[in-house]
């Protein structure tokens, strides 16, 4: 196993560098007198030193590795004798041999947690060397001691698992089916402002969630069938105080070999704060937002103003309805809380800025557009749009557009990474040409999705063709 | 004939100019108030003014929407339009026969609602 993971794995039991604890001097003691050795310890081997959280017959509290012997020990199965440490090529070095306190002989069983990882050793020290090392009793009482350590080590770490629970908010709870009890962790009972309870009607807890919001809630019924929603959000009254807090529950049921809801089981969390902090978010999202579409507005109408009298004004019109793209696909960003927008969405919002939406038909499937590219999205599908409505199939009554899009695995690319196709077909128009000069519509098509160039439009008699394609990962980004 | 007569709220100066510009190009009079009190204030004394075009973020006591409800029940034949950068706009905030521009609006569009609703 990595030193790694067994590095982790004693990480997980909160040890290094804690106070004494009188359960493990207590195991050092028997240690010591079972083997008629002047020190044993208990090591735990980290990644820089070994640190002792307990100790008898010895004032250091750690050491470096290389005065460690546990950490030859560890490497072994449970043991480690070695019964002369001058004579031994892994220890003769040790400073702790070579000088004070001249330590001779060790034997140490190892540590090892429930999934394997040796987490230290359980060792006994003698300042003279043993040729016969520990006796068949001695050996079996080590290793009965070093079990014994794991079991108290384990049982520190689920106590402080629980105290992490309280602190985290999270309870727990169990539903017997059957007879419609709940069974609640004292965690549990805290955020629901209940007394510390063994067990309760699960419908005297039901009764605490808002009205509107017991529909989405598991019910006697809802368990029976286990057809109950896994994970909710719902709010309660807590009835110790009458405060409404948010809550968030996540269950499963136990099921019998028939598919029968046995139990239903999981845990609460109290979310009040976290909803709260999102409520803000969104308030000022929405803020943002408004001041976005304000500057918009107002570079639209500085730019309107300053071109009255340029020559070109389709040029000033179609400026300003490239601004607009940009707004709508906003927009669509925000309803998301910037968490993105969805292709039908965006194209729908921006194709309605300049033409009739219903002349438009949408098909693909559930994707989304990343909020770095739905603005360079928006505005091709504009530019696209803009054109069919002045050349293209838009410019004559009865003519529409199709848009398709789809992701696929690139069979032409080596890394098989997924690909964004978008389509997009004009029908029912005139009769179509290239454009003459290439302006900034012209070059943004050709630019594609998210500027990757993979873009490929052709003049059909009845209308223009374009296919455009992405890395997935371009365009969700 | 005389031309029809828009009033327009809007706070931001440069946003009522060009809206004002963009109006009297169309071939409408206008008048411009900066708040619902300016607003108020116009509507009291002239009763030429066939619509209203207000933005819904305005400053002091009284929003857009505010404005629009209490210009529906005092002036019932006034036509409204209402503008704003905010998304959230329900048809419930809306007066009776009220429209509605997210912002930045289509000039052409605003054109046309207005032509339609001063005949």
């Amino acid at each position: 196993m990595s030193d790694a993971s067994r590095l982790a794995a004693l990480r997980s039991y909160n040890l290094l560098d804690t106070p004494p604890e009188p359960q493990f001097d207590d195991v050092v003691q028997l240690a010591r007198t079972i083997c008629r050795a002047p020190v044993a310890l208990v090591s735990l081997v980290a990644a820089d030193r070994q640190w002792f959280k307990a100790r008898a017959g010895i004032d250091l509290v750690e050491t470096p590795l290389d005065e460690s012997v546990c950490v030859h020990a560890i490497k072994e199965r449970e043991l480690l004798v070695v019964p002369d440490l001058t004579l031994d090529p892994r220890t003769r070095d040790n400073p702790l041999v070579t000088g004070p306190p001249h330590i001779r002989f060790y034997a140490g069983a190892v540590l090892r947690a429930a999934d394997g990882e040796a987490l230290g050793a359980l060792c006994v020290i003698d300042t003279v060397p043993r040729p016969d090392g520990l006796s068949g009793e001695q050996t079996a009482s080590l290793l009965a001691l070093a079990r014994q350590t794991m079991v108290l080590l384990h049982y520190r770490r689920a106590a402080g698992a629980e105290h992490a629970q309280e602190a985290g908010g999270v309870g727990t709870f169990e539903i017997d089916v059957a007879s419609g009890t709940l069974f609640p962790s004292p965690e549990f009972c805290r955020i629901f402002g209940l007394p510390p309870l063994h067990s309760i009607d699960a419908d005297k807890v039901e009764v605490l969630v808002l009205s509107e919001d017991r529909a989405q809630i598991s019910n006697t019924a809802t368990r029976r069938t286990g057809d109950a929603v896994l994970e909710v959000q719902y709010r309660i009254h807590r009835p110790m105080d009458g405060a409404l807090r948010w809550v968030a529950r996540r269950g499963e049921f136990e099921r019998d070999g028939t598919g029968r809801a046995l139990r239903f089981s999981g845990m609460v969390q109290d979310i009040t704060e976290r909803k709260h902090l999102e409520a803000e978010q969104q308030t000022l999202n929405e803020e943002l937002s408004h001041r976005m579409k304000n500057t918009l507005a107002m570079v639209d109408a500085i730019a309107t103003q300053t071109l009255r009298h340029a020559a070109d004004q389709p040029a000033v019109v179609a400026f300003g309805r490239r601004i607009q793209a940009l707004a709508r696909a906003h927009d669509v960003l925000l309803g998301r809380a910037m968490a993105g927008a969805s292709v039908r969405a965006t194209i729908a919002a921006v194709v309605g800025v300049i033409a009739d939406a219903a002349r438009f038909d949408l098909a693909g499937p559930d994707v989304d557009i990343g909020t770095r590219s739905v603005l360079s999205f928006s505005l091709l599908v504009h530019e696209l749009t803009t054109n069919a409505v002045k050349y293209g199939a838009l410019s004559r009554d009865g003519g529409r557009v199709s848009v398709m899009w789809r992701t696929q695995i690139d069979d032409s690319s080596s890394n098989q990474a997924p690909v964004f196709v978008l389509e997009w077909r004009e029908r029912g128009g005139p009769t179509v040409v290239p454009p003459e000069r290439r302006g900034f519509g012209s070059r943004l098509i050709a630019s594609g999705l998210s500027g990757t160039g993979r873009s490929e439009v052709r003049y059909l008699t009845d209308g223009v063709s374009a296919e455009f394609r992405a890395p997935l990962a371009f365009v969700s980004g | 004939m005389s031309k029809p007569l828009v009033l327009i709220v809007e706070d931001e100066p440069l946003l009522r100019i060009h809206a004002a510009t963009l109006i009297e190009e169309a071939g409408f009079a206008t008048l411009e108030a900066g708040s619902a009190d300016e607003a108020i204030k116009f509507l009291e004394t002239d009763a030429r003014i066939q619509i209203v075009f207000t933005d819904i973020d305005l400053p002091g006591g009284m929003d857009g929407i505010r404005l629009a409800a209490a210009i529906r029940h005092r002036w019932p034949p006034i036509e409204l339009v209402l503008t704003s950068g905010h998304v959230k706009v329900s048809d419930a905030d809306l007066p009776e026969r009220g429209h509605f521009f997210s912002k930045p609006y289509d000039a052409g569009q605003l054109i046309r609602t207005l032509r339609s609703l001063s005949h």
